[in-house]
């Protein structure tokens, strides 16, 4: 499932992302835990935590990252 | 900035010590860096404030070189433009030794970036150096619930670390001690045998991570949940709302208490009469002595102007935009704004430089900067040169149209909102390119250190202070000149048509004209003590807060853009003030003749 797609304060497990150098210099990778921490309306970006930083990322990218919840 | 700071270019040292300071962005980079050199460099809690870079020199116990503020990067890769400076400066560098600031909160990311600097360092430096290790925000860290075992990282790492906070001088003689010891000691010090593929760095990384690290789990601080609040729509935006309007208390309230009470009665009743006395023992009358100290006198209105109409919104706003920056609330609202900015093509990130603007659009103009595309930096810089009025000119405004009606104020402040929404739309059409997706880190929301705060904003009002004096004094004096000599009236003759004709304004009002190419809050004052109708006001009001952009931004945009867009930018923004303004005035006067 997309990242954009995922419900509010659910905690996740990175399955792929597109290759954004910056993403993947910012320690985002295959099997990284996330937790959605917000949305912002109007198309706005999605505000995840990963670790104890959080990082906004455009609705673009979000879409193109595929999660699975955690169980 | 002090004279031994060099931004820009560098040459060999040839005595002392050369230490490259390095590290990912929003790790305190900069509050070390200015510590250890004494060097005033800006510090700001948001991605990016180091996109140039800058050298100071230091002194330690004896010892003396030379500190290289290394821009902040994620990572080595050279993908972005910061890095490639990085990664050119490791190789082409003579440097001794290098120090990685770390940060404690948010070790796993550093971690990688430390063994990203260990390995390329081995790899492209001709001589491999020491890499020491300076571990900052270890009180942040604390607070959180962080335990790092300091001597096992530095096993792992094979190099002296550090822990610091260096917004209180904590561990940075340390710091200092242990660079030199390593430089002296000629070892190399730090880790060689690094595995060469990334994922296996960062499996290296995570194998650390959980042996130095413990994690105790607490229950957030009042700051962290009010930190995640300000990120979700709700109650994001309202308390968003509520910071705006409480900056806006802070600055137009702060500043007309602060002038009504203060400043102007030391100009008028101190320093004026004794400019007055001390003129007086010279000259007693002719031109000189009214170019000096007339209605227009230099001294009088030289003084006036920026101490006691401008500077308390200047530095109101400082505080605030420093408060601002420091705490970590300004990505935040770029976070909530990005929904909006998109429309019109930027992201929200942008929202940064904008506000700067509102303080002075040269340093909003070169943190464009840290903008990823082309596009962007063009858009955002236009806008911020088009409509932002910076709080120089607000104080014009405030002096010139609070006393009349606040209602007039407030729509000069429409006006250039929706000015900016229309160039926006307009820019987003014509400008080629597209602009990157948000991708943004958060920093904590903090609370500002105050002797760091306190320094920031001596800094920026004494910039303040220094920029505008001079130019607004000779500006005066200039314009008291025309004054007296009746060249303004012979200008006003020429220029009539424009300014009585088609904007409507009184002869007087060409002198604002004139002086607003200085500055552009000159453009303003001059059109105050006219008597002018709220007709007449406005009018002014909108052609001042369109006009050309003063000519230290004009230099600025020259420079960062180019001469072309540079010149481009000043004709366009000043014919839109004066068709804009006309039209304005042509309109109101042909519905209240109508109405009449
Ligand atoms: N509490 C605390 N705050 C720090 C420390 N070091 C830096 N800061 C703050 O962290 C923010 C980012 O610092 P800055 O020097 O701009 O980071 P840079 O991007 O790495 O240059 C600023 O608000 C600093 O005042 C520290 O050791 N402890």
């Amino acid at each position: 499932m997309s990242l954009y797609k995922m419900k509010k304060k659910c905690n996740c497990v990175i399955e792929s992302l597109p290759s954004v150098p910056l993403l993947d210099a910012m320690g985002f990778r295959k099997g990284q835990c996330i937790a959605i921490k917000s949305k912002q309306p109007f198309g706005g970006p999605v505000v995840v935590c990963m670790g104890n930083r959080s990082f906004a990322l455009a609705r673009e990218l979000a879409e193109q990252i595929t999660v699975k919840e955690d169980s | 900035m002090k004279c031994h700071t060099n931004q820009g270019e560098f040459k060999p040292n040839h005595s002392g010590y050369r230490i490259l300071l390095m590290g990912n962005p929003n790790v305190g980079k900069s509050v070390v860096f200015s510590k250890l050199t004494g060097v005033e460099v800006e510090s700001a809690n948001y991605t990016g404030t180091t996109v140039s870079f800058t050298k100071g020199d230091w002194q330690f116990r004896g010892h003396h070189g030379d500190l290289i503020d290394v821009p902040g990067t994620y990572s080595l890769d050279a993908s972005s433009q910061a890095e490639k400076v990085a990664v050119d400066m490791m190789k082409r560098e003579t440097a001794d030794a290098i120090i990685v600031v770390l940060d404690a909160t948010n070790l796993e990311r550093n971690l990688f970036f430390a063994s990203q600097i260990q390995h390329l360092s081995t790899e492209i430096m001709k001589n491999p150096v020491p890499v020491i290790f300076s571990l900052n925000m270890i009180d942040v860290a604390e607070r959180q619930g962080i335990q790092i075992d300091v001597e096992l990282l530095a096993k792992f790492l094979e190099a002296p670390v550090i822990p610091t906070v260096a917004v209180r001088n904590i561990g940075l003689s340390e710091l200092m001690e242990a660079s030199i010891k390593s430089i002296e000691s000629n070892e190399i010090h730090q880790k060689e045998d690094w595995p060469d593929t990334e994922e296996d760095r960062w499996v290296w990384v995570g194998k650390v991570i959980r042996q130095v690290q413990q994690v105790e789990h607490r229950h957030p601080t009042w700051l962290e949940k009010l930190g995640d609040a300000t990120m979700r729509p709700f109650p994001g935006i309202p308390i968003a709302i509520m910071v705006m309007a409480l900056a806006l208390g802070i600055v137009v309230g702060g500043g007309k208490g602060l002038r009504a009470l203060i400043l102007l009665p030391l100009v008028h009743q101190v320093i004026v009469p004794l400019l007055d006395q001390l003129v007086r023992l010279f000259v007693t009358e002719g031109i000189l002595y009214n170019v000096l100290m007339g209605e227009y006198g230099m001294l009088v209105k030289g003084i006036e102007w920026p101490f006691a109409l401008i500077l308390p919104y200047v530095l109101l706003f400082y505080v605030v935009l420093s408060f601002m920056e420091d705490s970590g609330y300004l990505p935040r609202l770029g976070v909530l704004v990005d929904g909006v900015f998109r429309k019109i093509g930027i992201q929200g990130g942008n929202i940064v430089p904008m506000i700067m603007g509102y303080g002075c659009a040269i340093p909003a103009i070169l943190g464009t900067r840290a903008a990823t595309t082309q596009k962007e930096r063009l858009m955002v810089a236009s806008m911020v040169a088009f409509g932002v009025p910076c709080a120089a000119q607000t104080g014009a405004f405030i002096a010139l149209l609070g006393e009349h009606s606040v209602l007039l104020l407030i729509s000069v402040y429409l006006v250039s909102f929706v000015a900016i929404f229309l160039a926006g739309l307009t820019l987003d059409r014509f400008i080629p390119g597209k602009s990157d997706p948000m991708l943004l880190e958060i920093p904590n929301l903090l609370m500002p250190d105050r002797q760091t705060l306190l320094k920031k904003i001596r800094i920026r009002v004494k910039h303040f202070i220094m920029e505008a004096e001079v130019p607004m004094v000779l500006g005066v004096g200039f314009a008291a000149l025309l004054a007296e000599t009746g060249a303004l009236v012979q200008v006003g003759v020429f220029l009539s048509p424009l300014v009585e004709g088609w904007l409507g304004l009184p002869p007087e009002a060409t002198l604002g004209l004139i002086l607003g190419i200085i500055r552009r809050e000159l453009a303003v004052l001059p059109l105050l003590e006219l008597g002018l109708t709220g007709t007449q006001l406005f009018t002014g009001a909108v052609v001042a807060l369109f006009y050309m952009p003063c000519l230290a931004v004009l230099g600025v945009l020259i420079k960062e853009f180019g001469a072309k867009i540079g010149v481009l930018m000043a004709v366009g923004t000043t014919m839109s003030a004066l068709i804009l303004g006309g039209l304005f005035f042509q309109t109101i006067s042909m519905v209240s003749r109508i109405l009449a």
